[in-house]
């Protein structure tokens, strides 16, 4: 069984943290999943649904791609 | 060499308004290039034109725009284009992009066992921000250009006869000249896209042969 990132409560702390910095008017397309306002992203990160946990995925993805120093490659 | 590309693209959400806008550069540029193009645009984007198109007219680059799933790609209201276990088999002797959701999970697979040349996709949601007061001129919104300028670039390298496996190097590039350029700015206005855009690189997949070319 796949590992969910917003098992671990620090992780979901921390994706919501990362939707906050983003300008509140923004929409973010995803797929069939439709549009979505930053709040609406932040609300299914809280309920740790499959939007919230794919939210998480890549915030999560992002850092470890900082950290790996890739970024500046 | 077949040089007819068939392209389809809904338009009937805002999603899909968005893609429609840029796949009718894509439409400018093939026609001023001279190839023939099937243009399926909103209404006509659905299975029965797409399939008639194909069987009659034998494209050699298949380009679709819209919504999709692990194995289907969708036309205008999400009336399903192609499915696997239906009529994928029709995808043979193509190279196929598509900028959509997932397909390149189970489609393009599918198709390429089935006899398509290449199949480029995405094998996760396709992301893209975009700022709402442009919705109405969605080639002037510049955040979702960041999303939307990699796969064209993509394309036009397909149209101009490179191979799929350069195409998608070049596209995988762009995004990541994106990312820096987010990143290393002093006051970047769009740095919280970084993350979706890296999502996007990194799931742009190439299944099939390197080399094919249109």
């Amino acid at each position: 069984m796949e590992t969910r990132e917003l098992d671990n409560y620090d992780i979901k702390k921390l994706v919501i943290a990362r939707l906050n910095v983003m300008p509140k008017e923004v929409k973010i397309s995803i797929g069939d999943d439709g549009e979505h306002t930053v709040n609406d992203l932040i609300e299914h990160v809280e309920k740790g649904d499959e939007i919230g946990e794919k939210m998480a995925r890549i915030q999560m993805d992002y850092l470890r791609f900082l950290t790996e120093g890739k970024a500046y490659e | 060499m077949n040089k007819t590309v068939l392209l389809t693209r809904p338009n009937h959400d805002n999603t899909t308004r968005y893609l429609f806008y840029w796949a009718q550069r894509i439409a400018i540029e093939a026609e001023a290039k001279g190839l023939q193009l099937l243009d399926l645009k909103e209404e006509r984007a659905n299975r029965k034109e797409f399939e008639s198109m194909i069987k009659s007219k034998e494209p050699a680059l298949i380009l679709l725009y819209g919504h999709g799933g692990s194995d289907k790609v969708a036309g205008h209201n999400d009336e399903v284009l192609i499915e696997v276990g239906d009529n994928d088999n029709i995808l043979k002797s193509k190279i196929i992009h598509a900028l959509s959701c997932k397909s390149a999970k189970m489609l393009g697979p599918a198709s390429v066992s089935s006899g398509a040349l290449a199949y480029i996709g995405y094998d996760e949601d396709f992301v893209f921000c975009c700022i709402p007061e442009k919705t109405s001129k969605p080639l002037e919104d510049k955040l979702a250009s960041l999303f939307l300028n990699p796969p064209e670039l993509l394309i036009k390298n397909l149209l101009k006869g490179n191979s799929t496996g350069v195409s998608v190097s070049r596209a995988k590039n762009l995004f990541m000249d994106n990312i820096q350029k987010l990143l290393t700015a002093e006051n970047s206005e769009y740095d919280y896209a970084v993350p979706y855009l890296l999502w996007n690189m990194n799931h742009l997949k190439l299944i099939g042969d390197n080399n094919a070319s249109f």
